[in-house]
């Protein structure tokens, strides 16, 4: 079975498309990264998924039952933002107390040992948190509950680095020992890079790219050399990015489909050839498609003035 | 993981627990607005007095009416106030659906009104003490304000009745806030200025109202009408709150 499913999905949100035919299925047991930019429709696609969104149109199935509005959806999900609203009465303690009460699979050790690992004060509250302690906090949440689908939304949100790759490492090594579903979105890709099966790059509100992590890092290739030489190995070639530098030469990111004969003749005409990050690839893959250019042709516009 | 199937009645148990550690501001204020109705009720909620030469007969009747009718306002004001974003929110940060969420409420607020009536009855003892012993007087008649046990009991239950029914009209009214904010304003406004046209045009809504249910002298028959009319409110509610998404 699938645990998540998704066909031809729509949202509006606010009068704008949030979501656009979006479609793709993921198995049960992946640790999965959703890439997007900022609002490209991560966070309301993963709200749908954990039922707390109504999708438009579209079909939307979790373990194969529409996810909105559904008691058995919301006992096998956990969705973990950074505006996670837990009662101001009660301590930090308690609220894990009560994550217990709830979730059958919760690992209350687990939470405890975490709690206590990260300088946690029993008798804190909430919204006494600092941003990163909080993200912290809804992150051991998370990853106690041990529900068979964790959604983890932007889950590192004013976490400092040391505290990032606990997090890392502590997602693993729980992954490892209880496999489960987890989606996670998140703008640090290349700190991900080891941990993630798969990644869905969001773009626009559609599905941009779906694949596993490994063929994600070999997907792009980049090219750099003579422009005119550069372009007679583009015919028929998928371009992902290009970039015109200094002296006639050029730095073009295009799919990885060429053969080794093709290779041996890109090398012999001077072309460098460099593997091309995955994180630098998913920001390539969501450029906007509407020709603004960088951010220089802001500012480069001002001082033509 | 291995998937797990949940029973509505389960997580509605959980719920109506999780209410109870979380939402302490209500009791909060009850106790705060229980204390305002004792002190307006130190007054005396009825006098008369009539003298002749020689001696003076003034007689002050101390009743938790007062109390009563504050912990009636409360109870409406509390249910308005489950129904915030943030208190609807905070449901949602674990298990939960919109049936469950609800229903578990509901049951939370009676459980309130329960406690609200108790407390405000049984303010009128604490009440009559302190009219005892700090109040002036000259000699203190100790009547028991109502004959017998059973009728006492009739009283506990028909207040914890109507409080019930006034949560469920906080509740509903929210509940159709909670659909768009300008509702704040219009809702009163449209609410009130209905009640003053049809008053105006011969209808007294307000004094139907009161009939219908206050002067109903037949235990059961007040029974039927304020858990019918609670339950419509209630329902109503629901309605509304389908319109809403969960969490934005």
């Amino acid at each position: 079975m699938k645990a998540i499913k998704c066909k031809d999905l729509n949202k509006r949100y606010y009068r704008m498309n949030a979501l656009n035919d979006l479609s793709f299925s993921i198995e049960e047991n992946k640790i999965v990264g959703v890439i997007g930019r900022n609002g490209a429709g991560k966070t309301t696609m993963l709200k749908i998924i954990a039922g707390l969104l109504k999708e438009k149109s579209g079909i939307v199935e979790v373990y194969g039952r529409k996810p909105f509005n559904n008691l058995f959806v919301s006992a096998n999900t956990i969705y973990i933002d950074d505006a996670m609203n837990f009662p101001t009465a009660l301590t930090l303690k308690e609220i894990l107390e009560e994550g217990k009460r709830f979730y059958h699979h919760w690992d209350h050790d687990l939470a405890l040992s975490l709690f206590d690992y990260f300088g946690f004060d029993s008798r804190q509250h909430h919204n006494e948190l600092s941003k990163g302690k909080e993200s912290t906090f809804n992150m051991i949440v998370g990853l106690a509950s041990r529900s068979p689908l964790t959604i983890f939304d932007e889950p590192t949100t004013g976490m400092d680095a040391a505290v990032r790759k606990d997090f890392y490492r502590a997602l693993l090594k729980d992954y490892l020992a209880h496999p489960r579903t987890i989606l996670l979105s998140t703008h640090h890709l290349e700190e991900m890079e080891d941990l993630l099966e798969e990644v869905l790059v969001i773009h626009e509100g559609s599905l941009r790219l779906h694949m596993s992590m490994d063929d994600l890092k070999e997907y792009g290739l980049g090219l750099t050399g003579k422009r005119d030489v550069v372009d007679s190995f583009l015919i028929e070639k998928e371009i992902l990015w290009k970039k015109e530098q200094a002296f006639d030469t050029c730095y073009v990111v295009v799919k990885n489909d060429f053969t080794d004969h093709e290779y041996r003749r890109m090398q012999e005409a001077g072309i460098q050839i460099s593997p091309v990050k995955a994180n630098d690839l998913c920001i390539y893959l969501t450029e906007p498609q509407h020709g603004k250019g960088s951010v220089d042709d802001v500012f480069d516009r001002s001082t033509d003035v | 993981m291995s998937l797990i199937e949940v029973q509505t009645s389960e997580i509605v148990k959980k719920q109506i627990g999780y209410k109870w550690k979380s939402y302490t501001g209500v009791f909060t204020s009850l106790v705060v607005i229980q204390l305002l109705g004792l002190l307006f009720s130190l007054n005396g909620s009825g006098s008369m007095g009539s003298g002749r030469t020689g001696y003076d007969v003034n007689i002050t009747y101390y009743t938790a009416d007062i109390v009563v009718g504050f912990t009636i306002f409360w109870g409406f004001l509390t249910a308005f106030l489950l129904t915030t974003k943030a208190y609807r929110e905070d449901d949602f940060a674990f298990v939960t659906n919109r049936k469950t969420s609800t229903l578990s409420t509901i049951a939370f607020l009676f459980v309130l009104c329960v406690i609200g009536a108790v407390t405000a009855l049984l303010s009128s003892f604490t009440l009559k003490l302190f009219a005892y012993f700090i109040l002036p007087g000259e000699e203190m008649l100790l009547t028991q304000g109502v004959g017998n046990g059973s009728a006492w009991l009739l009283g506990m239950v028909a207040t914890i009745l109507i409080i019930f029914l006034f949560s469920s009209l906080g509740y509903l009214a929210g509940m159709i806030v909670q659909l768009n904010k300008m509702l704040v304003i219009i809702l009163p406004v449209v609410v009130i200025g209905l009640m003053i046209l049809l008053y105006r045009g011969g209808f007294p809504v307000q004094v139907y109202f009161f009939e219908f249910f206050f002067e109903e002298s037949n235990a059961w028959l007040f029974t039927l009408k304020t858990l019918s009319a609670t339950t419509i409110f209630y329902a109503l509610a629901v309605l509304v709150s389908n319109r809403l998404e969960v969490k934005q």
